[in-house]
């Protein structure tokens, strides 16, 4: 019973999103979709929220309680979290706000440092992967190098037609793998949405069967 | 020169007052440098008295401004914040002023608005900016002299929430007067601006540090009606062999407050002379004789109209006319003098015949007018050599969902010599061709382009061989290339200058609205028929009660009337806006009625007596009437009004409709009874075409008609999409093999799993991190619950888990999407009792981190150098993060095993992972792992599946090769 209903909601669920797929009709797309559906999620992951920021609370509270290695950090986690929420509540999350001013001026410029960090781990990345080790990544290299030196100016004075070529790498050889894979993806995705209409697939609900 | 204490002092106290009198001046200047300059209020010319015109001059480019804000009040003391103009900061308003038209209905009240009245941001306790009027409408009451409100509410509120609010009680306690009441959080309120009455305003500038800025001198404007713009032009046609006079015209820019027009003869004059009388439309028109009038409806009425004169049309040759437009207050305006061109009616454009179709594969709020066969057209011509002797040509095909093309033919010609160039047979239409032009052709010259079809065109039939559309394609010196003229030639005929004008008309209303005018390059128009969500009312007044009173501030004709009253059981405490309770219910047809009923009841059942008595005691009045009368055109004029209250009687006493509504059991189903009859007859359209120059040849189209009736077209909800049949066929036909598969599987047959290397080096991985003591990760990507990849990740993250759970190992999962968490929780659990170790299950290991991207990374790359894993997972969609997190792990020298189905981090993860699971493999590998019969037999669908698109896809390409394209269009484009 634990997982029969569970399971009969999700088949139920299933089929009629099915059923959204391949119907335009006005209760599907307007009464279930727009104004049964999306308010629901509205409403729900607001509730999910809540999990999550207890789930982290506790998580940081036991780290502080057992002393575990750099627990001091947690206080952190409270500290940051009392400050943002009081600022959001009582300020406001409009601009001009303490809530915002924190977003943009600590949240955003701490995202865009550990994006710009991508960089050269690319480059990294970059140097394992052109390493000439066996045929095939002698082929990525010299691949590799082509399309880089058409996105510059010097490609197209070493050869005007580098540009041509690359674009031909793009399009054709790059092209089909990614199809090919994009191929596998989709049928591999409506395979494991039908296992789960089939109830064939239950890991979602929740450990074994 | 020393400087000691005696020189020191002074120096000191100079530099003190120096820096103190430029810190003032620069204050001082700065407080004046920052108020909008030359900030006016002045009425909105031309219009109904509901417009003011604000304007100012923006800040200097220096003070990085990035909105000026506009407040607007009732008072001087109290202005409420109205709108924001948003400017970039880093490039300078190209204007000398900045305007802002308060012409249009704004927000006086919503459910986001404050609760209470709320100082601006940074305003002193005396200040006089606030923020959005409060959610009260208690204090909108206050506001209700000043301006007219509208009520605007979902449907569902106003029908099935909203409270009668009786104004009074008569004498046997019964209500004499009730409203439907809103509350504030079922509505947001709008309001317009009221003529004659005074609001005050003032526009503040915000920069970029969020600092309001000083605000302009709070200024006063008064709205007034003003008389309405004059119509541009107008054209006129005599026709002498029909004996019509034909006239069209164009509307201004401000059109909503026009009510009617007259077309008047006038004398003739310069049209220098013309504009300076018709200044004042009464003493130009004072001679004028009337040709024509009729209504317009703020410009949504046919703007052309013929009048026919006869044998007296030569008289009207030499005639000139003007337009005169009258707005609701009766002020008027006149167009200037138009002369009439004299043409047969051999000149009109053809008629337009026409078809109303509803629009497939919609849900229902779509219908489409055709009136031609599918159009080709070229819009842009691409040299793709440096000789230009060879051209990629995009062309637009413009076809309904109906419509079909089969093949499109363009035939290139020597614009000078007629020369046939090429022929390009476009059997797919991609947009585009490439012609090869011979060689030694000057491509200044141009080219002529014939373009034939096949296919279905109107209403199904075959598209005629003989429709053939022209175009030219000149040279154009500035752009270096070949342009499209705007000339589009069918069938020998320029077409380009000829609109096609669709009307439509409700059944509740005898008058032909404008839906679009459309060029000669469209064949067809798509009609919105929207399914009504929402209600607008107009707002009679506003209740609440105080102690024991209702008090209650209502509209009269006089101004806003305060009214109390006491309390009475049933009464309804809280604060309602008052909305008239009555609704359009059924338009009955054959009597040409509106039945109107009440949202209530009590109220409908009350109002549908009041109706028949009414209609009864008035026709027993008219056959008194009738008896006594002996004047014939009396008679006729009684006769009429009887037959009109008798067309009242029958609506609401045989109605069916309105008998069932009666006959509900509750007032709920009895008001959806009322919305689904109101839909059936708002809902449903007649249309026509006309087909005009716009300079007053016009063919009006034969409105589609059966025995006489017009033909009303509502739009069909389709249950299924057609273009969806293939996506369904193969769907169950990958259903098909999956179930045999399964069945195979569970009858014992072997299936053989190709070796994915990723997947049997799990338990290796999981026994280095138990031989090392050290934790593994597991990281589900930042995908949602709903991407197939988090599902796959759920069943590899349950083997992974019970593995950990018998070695003893720590696993930690720190999660992107809290709804996942929770999941993960208890699958992690799951495993722990599964192998019966549920003392070892630590909740805090499976925890929700954070779902902002980088964030997310640096907490996970935190975990990885704190904890040292030995191994890490990472299963699931990715994005940017991929990278960051793979090459930390690979730092602190973890084992790596990835599997995602996101094409661009796959390469990444190849990179620097040990091991990772490509696309499907990601998919495959719970059944892999599980070695299930039924998960294996989905796999080895899959497989099967693959090789019957391959070779669908194989014999697609052999047949396009071919030209064969039906394989090829049978496949659903998305």
């Amino acid at each position: 019973m634990k997982k029969t209903i569970p399971l009969l909601i999700v088949i139920l669920g299933g089929l009629i999103w099915v059923a959204w797929a391949f119907s335009p009709h006005y209760v599907l797309q307007e009464v279930f979709y727009n104004q049964f559906y999306l308010p629901w999620v509205y409403a729900m992951s607001s509730f999910a929220m809540l999990l999550g920021v207890l789930s982290l609370s506790m998580m940081h509270s036991a780290k502080i309680k057992r002393k575990a290695p750099k627990w001091q950090y947690s206080y952190f986690f409270f500290a940051s979290f009392v400050i943002t929420c009081l600022a959001g509540f009582i300020g406001g999350t409009q601009k001009g706000g303490l809530f915002m001013w924190m977003f943009e001026n600590v949240q955003m410029p701490m995202s865009a440092t550990m994006f710009s960090l991508l960089a050269f781990y690319m480059a990294s990345a970059a140097y394992k992967a052109f390493r000439a080790r066996s045929p095939e990544a002698t082929v990525l290299l010299i691949a590799a190098i082509v399309v880089m030196l058409a996105q510059v100016p010097l490609g197209v004075q070493i050869s005007r037609h580098l540009p041509t070529f690359s674009q031909w790498i793009l399009d054709v050889p790059n092209l089909a793998s990614k199809r090919g894979i994009m191929l596998g993806v989709g049928l591999g995705s409506v395979a494991t949405s039908l296992k789960i209409l089939l109830g064939i697939e239950r890991s979602y609900l929740g450990g074994g069967d | 020169m020393r400087l000691d204490k005696r020189r020191l002092i002074p120096i000191l106290l100079a530099v003190f007052i120096f820096s103190v009198s430029l810190i003032m001046a620069q204050q001082h200047e700065s407080k004046d440098d920052n108020i909008v300059g030359n900030f006016q209020v002045t009425d909105v010319p031309a219009d109904d008295g509901t417009g003011l015109m604000l304007s100012w001059e923006p800040l200097d480019r220096s003070k990085r401004i990035i909105e000026y804000r506009i407040y607007r009040g009732i008072t001087p003391d109290q202005l409420f914040f109205l709108e924001s103009i948003q400017v970039n900061p880093k490039s300078p308003v190209v204007s000398d002023q900045m305007f802002y038209y308060d012409n249009s209905a704004s927000e006086i009240l919503d459910a986001s608005f404050p609760g209470k009245l709320r100082l601006e941001k940074g305003q002193p306790d005396d200040g006089i900016l606030y923020r959005r009027p409060p959610r009260d409408l208690k204090f909108t009451a206050t506001l209700l002299e000043k301006y007219q409100m509208i009520s605007l509410a979902e449907r569902k509120q106003f029908y099935h929430r909203s409270r009668e609010i009786v104004e009074e009680y008569d004498s046997s306690s019964d209500p004499v007067n009730s409203y439907a009441g809103l509350r504030s959080n079922q509505q947001t309120v709008l309001a317009l601006l009221k003529p004659g009455e005074t609001y005050y305003y003032t526009v503040v500038a915000v920069d970029e540090r969020q600092r309001m800025l000083p605000h302009a001198p709070v200024t006063a404007g008064v709205p007034i009606p003003n008389a309405p713009e004059a119509s541009p032009a107008l054209y006129s046609v005599v026709m002498p062999d029909t004996g019509e006079l034909r006239f069209e015209w164009e509307y201004p820019i401000y059109k909503d407050a026009l009510v009617q027009y007259r077309i008047l003869q006038v004398s003739d004059m310069p049209a220098q002379e013309w504009e300076e009388r018709s200044q004042d439309p009464q003493a130009a028109l004072a001679n004028a004789r009337e040709i024509a009038s009729g209504q317009v409806a703020a410009g949504s009425l046919p703007n052309y109209t013929v009048v026919e004169v006869g044998e007296d049309i030569d008289s009207y040759k030499d005639a000139v006319f003007a337009l005169q437009l009258f707005d609701y207050y009766g002020a008027s305006s006149v167009s200037p003098i138009s002369k009439p061109r004299v043409l047969n009616s051999d000149a009109l454009p053809p008629r337009t015949d026409f078809y109303v179709e509803d629009k497939p594969n919609d849900k229902g709020d779509r219908l489409t007018v055709v009136w031609d066969n599918p159009i080709v057209f070229v819009v842009k011509v691409t040299a793709l050599n440096a000789d230009n002797s060879r051209l990629r040509i995009n062309y637009q095909l413009n076809m309904t969902e109906t419509q079909r093309v089969d093949d499109i033919w363009f035939d290139f010609y020597d614009p000078e010599t007629g020369e046939h160039i090429e022929k390009i047979k476009e059997f797919y239409q991609d947009n585009a061709i490439v012609i090869n032009l011979p060689d030694g052709y000057e491509f200044q010259k141009g080219l002529k382009v014939k373009i034939t079809l096949t296919g279905e065109g109107l209403q199904g039939e075959d598209i005629p061989e003989d429709y053939v559309i022209e175009q030219d394609l000149r040279y154009e010196p500035a752009m270096i290339t070949l342009v499209p003229s705007r000339a589009l030639y069918r069938n020998d005929r320029d077409v380009s200058r000829v609109y096609n004008v669709v009307y439509r008309q409700y059944m509740h209303s005898p008058m032909w609205r404008l839906v679009m005018r459309n060029t000669s390059f469209d064949n067809s128009l798509d009609v919105v028929v929207p399914y009504s969500s929402m209600v607008q009312k107009l707002v009679h007044g506003i209740s609440y009660t105080e102690g024991d009173s209702l008090v209650m501030y209502l509209n009269t004709p006089a101004g806003v009337e305060r009214k109390t009253r006491a309390l009475r059981p049933g009464d309804r405490k809280g604060a309602y806006a008052l909305l008239d309770h009555t609704v359009d219910f059924t338009w009955d047809h054959d009597n040409q009625v509106m039945v109107r009923t009440s949202i209530f009841k009590d109220a409908a059942r009350k109002m549908h007596e009041e109706t028949v008595s009414a209609a009864e005691a008035r026709l027993a009045e008219l056959q008194e009437l009738r008896a006594q009368s002996t004047d014939a055109a009396e008679l006729e004029g009684i006769d009429a009004e009887i037959q009109r209250q008798e067309a009242i009687l029958i609506a609401h006493t045989q109605n069916p409709i309105v008998d069932e509504a009666f006959k509900a059991n509750s007032n709920r189903s009895r008001v959806k009874h009322v919305l689904s009859a109101f839909d059936d007859f708002m809902r449903r359209q007649a249309f026509k075409v006309v087909k005009t120059d716009a300079r007053g040849l016009f063919v009006e189209s034969e409105p589609e008609m059966i025995n006489g009736e017009l033909v009303y077209h509502m739009p069909i909800s389709n249950w299924f999409d057609n273009n969806k049949y293939v996506t369904l066929f193969t769907t169950l036909l990958f259903c098909l093999i999956v179930v045999i598969f399964v069945q195979l599987a569970k009858r014992g047959k072997d299936l053989y799993i190709r070796p994915i290397a990723g997947l049997q080096e799990i338990d290796n991985a999981i026994g280095r991190a138990t031989e090392m003591g050290r934790p593994m990760l597991y990281c589900m990507g930042n995908g949602s619950i709903s991407d197939v990849a988090t599902i796959a990740s759920m069943g590899i993250l349950g083997l992974v888990a019970r593995r950990a759970a018998e070695y003893d190992t720590k696993l930690i999962v720190p999660c992107y999407d809290y709804i996942i968490m929770p999941i993960a929780q208890e699958i992690v659990r799951e495993a722990h009792y599964a192998v019966g170790r549920p003392d070892t299950y630590d909740r805090n290991n499976v925890f929700y981190l954070t779902n902002v991207q980088f964030a997310y990374v640096a907490g996970v790359n935190g975990i990885m150098i704190r904890e040292r894993m030995a191994t890490n997972f990472f299963m699931g969609f990715f994005a940017a993060e991929a990278l960051l997190m793979t090459e930390t792990g690979n730092a602190v020298g973890a084992v790596q095993i990835a599997g995602t189905d996101a094409i661009t981090q796959i390469p990444f993860f190849i990179t620097t992972c040990d091991y990772t699971l490509i696309g499907e493999e990601l998919y495959a590998a719970s059944a892999y792992l599980n070695r299930e019969p039924m998960l294996l037999g989905t796999l080895k669908a899959q497989d099967y599946f693959k090789f019957v698109i391959l070779t669908v896809v194989i014999i697609g390409a052999v047949l396009s090769s071919f030209q064969i394209t039906g394989l090829t269009l049978l496949m659903p484009e998305k």
